[in-house]
């Protein structure tokens, strides 16, 4: 069989050991393995922030902290999520491993740059903690002028900002990276139509990542200027406009947010169509949706600023575009829950992730609606309902997929098992938790609760505490599930080469993958055809064709 | 329009749900069950729930669209509030140059307020008449309403301003007819009826002193007004000045002027905002602060 023959070559393991061997790597796999280390422990950071700010709301008033600690909590809380876990958390990490990988290929088309935007991403990260240890920011994760320019603050707000700019450029060379490989390594015989979504959603978060990342490069450089010269671009008492800074950060941060769900959808089209077995009803929609959405997401920036003082004509026009997002977003929808019928459905936990994906994305993108209306905008803009909505976007997809695509692919690139029953179990406890979080959010956002507030009216006490308890239902999952995912590099069962069953080509890698991936030239399969693949007890799953094939060989 | 878009959503919601759930359930996987082979794509249901989708949204974009110019449009006579917004107090400017730290409304009277900001940006929002606007720094913008019940609502800062954003929240008072008068009258005879010094403790804490400056020496963002009446500072230039009338006057005309040093610029100037018999009222109880 092919994994006996397989395991002859050490895996991406073995072949060196010590600390300069993963420093200087440039295996695609271990630079993705330090992001993903790195996006963890970020993620547990983010996410600790995230329960002091509900802590702290659990009562009216002070209840653990002041204001001012309290704005500095929830800022890092979005700086860190935002920058160092959504945004690199599926291309970076996930996407630098399993890429090359569904390519067939031996890594990414230039490996050195890869290393490169790691490290970028680690000067980012150090530059964030050197903020936070100069009193941190406090002006959101939106860095709005003139609060942001606020001269007094300059020695926090400098290195923050700087480390915006590095870890845009990280960013920007991964984005790089994969056109190039996704252009340039695709194998004989796989065109554009025969990629995995998975590659075709790569390819449009690149696509953004170099198109809108240098925006925000452009940006957090003058707000930069403008601290350490004095020049009024933003800045009203020198003559600048704090208005620009609103369209030129949402330029970027629109797509970000793209660059954010894009992958995630990707990866869910991986996991729904594997684990009901069935191919993905719609290719071609879906395809083309992720593509598309990569595009109108550039036109779309101005429905940030519907009460931002721009005039009614830009806000007619913004709302217009916004509502183009919102048909591919239904059409994947539609086509992923087709995918479903008439399958064979196994609800471990990838798809027990996928499955929350699709319900959470729901919900987040029917909320879009109600702010892409101009009219009820008004009313909820800056409101809990906004924040309900965006985490149901970012966190309840983006993030829920990303947990997904870690169990899913776990197993081919640490060659253990995660503990299924756990996995479940913590999954089910991240899909209350998350709602328990964000639902009472969306009423108190529609009877005007302001965001940002530290302090609130006592009519809201009741939905502040559902939401707390619900963030600590979150918090616990979440951490349960880092610990375990830890703990099984040690103690999980060692990992078939084809645990669930998947089509698609990096499961004919060995587990773990060699050096270069594949010893022998991986073979073209139909792309998400199932016929074929037949499970073989602890042996995973295994193709027919070969089964006979080796057994003719023996007798 | 938030019903109908809500009953839609709903109705989305439950449909999507209602297949996912189901569909798992009746094709979950069991022994001697299998994938049963279904079209992979099927175009004439794909484009139907491209063009459904597309077709709803054209209407909401309208909807909304009717509904935002209705409240943008210009009411006719309508009563001119000025609004300046500051960390983190409002103060209203009524028609007859009365000034108030809440909102004061008749009811049944269209309303336009003409807002600026002296320091960052804040978000003027009433939820209860479902208005939010943007106030800038050097830059007017307009937000209108016309209140139709009377009643005490609440007025919020809904844009993320700093350290007290959460306390920048004030009342609006809707009065039935007569009332508003009364609140002007009432507003003008107790600003007559009060000492010099009282008028200064009104100021210190309803215009937004109290932010930066303390009166018990505990440092803020600004120096203690404690004790500093009649002392030598020191001034950002080297010079040192004697704190008295002229002094406390210019400082709060021309903040940046004679500048402390040690101290940020953040001082916004008053000038304009404060009328003789209100700084007046400053240095009394300045003055009054041993
Ligand atoms: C945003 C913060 C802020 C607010 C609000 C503010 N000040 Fe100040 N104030 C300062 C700072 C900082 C200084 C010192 C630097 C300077 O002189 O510009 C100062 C200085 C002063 C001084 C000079 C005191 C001295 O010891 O030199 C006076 C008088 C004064 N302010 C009055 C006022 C009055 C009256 C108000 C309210 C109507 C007010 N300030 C509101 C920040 C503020
Ligand atoms: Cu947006
Ligand atoms: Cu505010």
């Amino acid at each position: 069989m092919a994994s006996t023959t397989a395991t002859a070559e050490p895996n991406y393991f073995e072949v060196s050991k010590g600390f300069k061997s993963w420093a200087l790597t440039l295996d695609h796999k271990r630079i993705g393995l330090m992001y993903l280390f790195g996006i963890l422990v970020s993620l547990l950071v983010g996410g600790a922030f995230a329960l002091l700010v509900r802590i702290e709301l659990f009562s009216p008033g002070e209840t653990i902290t002041t204001a001012q600690t309290y704005n500095r909590f929830f800022t890092l809380h979005g700086a860190v999520m935002i920058f160092l876990v959504i945004i690199p958390g599926i291309p970076a990490a996930l996407g630098n491993i399993m890429l090359p990988i569904q390519l067939g290929a031996p890594d990414v088309a230039f490996p050195k740059l890869n290393l490169m935007s790691f490290y970028l991403w680690c000067t980012g990260a150090a530059l964030l903690v050197l903020s936070i240890i100069m009193g941190s920011i406090d002006t959101g994760w939106t860095f709005y002028t003139p609060y942001s320019l606020d001269p007094s603050k300059s020695a926090a707000i400098i290195p923050a900002v700087f480390g915006v700019f590095v870890l845009g450029f990280s960013s920007i060379f991964t984005g790089l990276n994969f056109l190039v490989t996704i252009h340039k390594f695709r194998p004989a015989g796989m065109g554009w139509f025969q990629m995995p979504l998975n590659l075709w959603a790569l390819y449009a978060t690149a696509l953004m990542q170099v198109l809108a990342t240098p925006v925000l490069g452009i940006t957090v450089l003058l707000l930069f200027v403008e601290h350490t010269l004095h020049i009024g671009i933003f800045d009203p008492t020198l003559g600048g406009d704090p208005v620009l800074f609103q369209h030129f950060f949402w330029f970027y941060s629109h797509p970000a947010v793209y660059i954010m769900i894009v992958p995630a959808m990707g990866v869910v089209s991986e996991l729904i169509t594997t684990f009901s077995r069935k191919p993905v009803f719609g290719y071609r929609f879906i395809a083309y949706s992720s593509v598309s959405l990569a595009l109108l997401a550039f036109l779309v920036w101005g429905h940030h600023m519907f009460v931002s003082g721009q005039s009614a004509l830009a806000n007619m026009v913004f709302s217009a575009l916004t509502f183009t997002v919102a048909i591919p977003s239904a059409i994947k929808v539609f086509n992923w829950t087709a995918t479903l019928y008439k399958g064979d459905i196994r609800l471990q936990t990838p798809m027990l992730y996928a499955l929350s994906f699709l319900i959470l994305f729901t919900i987040g993108g029917l909320t879009g609606l109600f702010l892409a209306i101009l009219a009820t905008d008004v009313h909820l803009h800056d409101t809990y309902f906004v924040v309900a909505h965006f985490h149901y976007v970012m966190m309840g997809s983006g993030l829920v997929a990303f947990l997904g695509a870690l169990h899913y692919w776990w197993p081919k690139f640490t060659g253990r098992m995660y503990p299924e029953r756990l996995g479940q179990t913590c999954a089910v406890g991240v899909f209350i938790g998350f709602n328990l979080t964000f639902l009472p959010q969306f009423i108190m956002g529609s009877r005007g609760m302001p965001r940002r507030y530290w302090d609130y009216d006592p009519e809201f006490t009741l939905f502040h505490r559902l939401s707390t308890i619900g963030a600590l239902i979150l918090g616990i999952s979440l951490f349960v599930t880092v610990v375990y995912l830890f703990a099984s590099l040690k103690l999980g069962r060692k990992a078939p080469q084809n645990p669930w069953g998947g089509s698609t080509m990096e499961w004919q890698a060995p587990t773990p993958p060699t050096l270069y991936n594949f010893p022998e030239p991986p073979v073209l399969h139909e792309l998400y055809d199932y016929s074929d693949l037949v499970e073989d007890g602890d042996n995973g799953w295994v193709r027919k064709s070969e089964q006979a094939k080796a057994k003719a060989k023996e007798s | 329009m938030f019903y109908a878009v809500l009953g839609l959503s709903i109705f989305f919601f439950v449909g999507i749900t209602f297949f996912v759930v189901y569909f798992t359930i009746k094709y979950r996987h069991r022994p001697g069950h299998k994938a049963q082979p279904s079209p992979a794509h099927n175009d004439a249901m794909e484009i139907t729930w491209t063009v459904i989708p597309t077709i709803i949204c054209v209407f909401l974009f309208l909807g909304g669209w009717k509904g935002y110019l209705e409240f943008t449009s210009e009411k006719s006579n309508p009563m001119v509030i000025d609004v300046t917004a500051q960390k983190w107090h409002w103060n209203f400017t009524y028609p007859d140059g009365t000034q108030d730290g809440n909102l004061h409304v008749p009811v049944g009277q269209p309303i336009r307020m003409r807002m600026t900001s002296v320091d960052v940006l804040h978000s003027f929002y009433v939820p209860a008449f479902r208005v939010k606007q943007d106030v800038v720094p050097r830059r007017y913008t307009y937000v209108q309403f016309t209140p139709t019940r009377p009643g005490v609502y609440r007025l919020y800062c809904a844009e993320y301003c700093g350290d007290d954003h959460s306390q920048m929240k004030v009342k609006v008072f809707v009065h039935e007819a007569g009332g508003y008068e009364r609140f002007l009258s009432e507003k003008a005879s107790l600003s007559q009826s009060m000492s010099p010094e009282e008028t200064g403790l009104y100021v210190y804490n309803k215009k937004g002193c109290v932010a930066c400056h303390s009166v018990d020496g505990s440092p803020k963002v600004g120096p203690s007004w404690k004790g500093i009446w009649n002392e030598q500072v020191k001034l950002a230039d080297g010079t040192t000045i004697t704190v008295d009338d002229q002094y406390i006057k210019d400082s709060v005309l021309e903040p940046q002027k004679q500048a402390r040093p040690g101290y940020p610029p953040s001082m916004p100037s008053f000038a304009g905002q404060l009328s003789e018999r209100e700084i007046a009222g400053v240095i009394a109880y300045i003055k009054s602060l041993k």
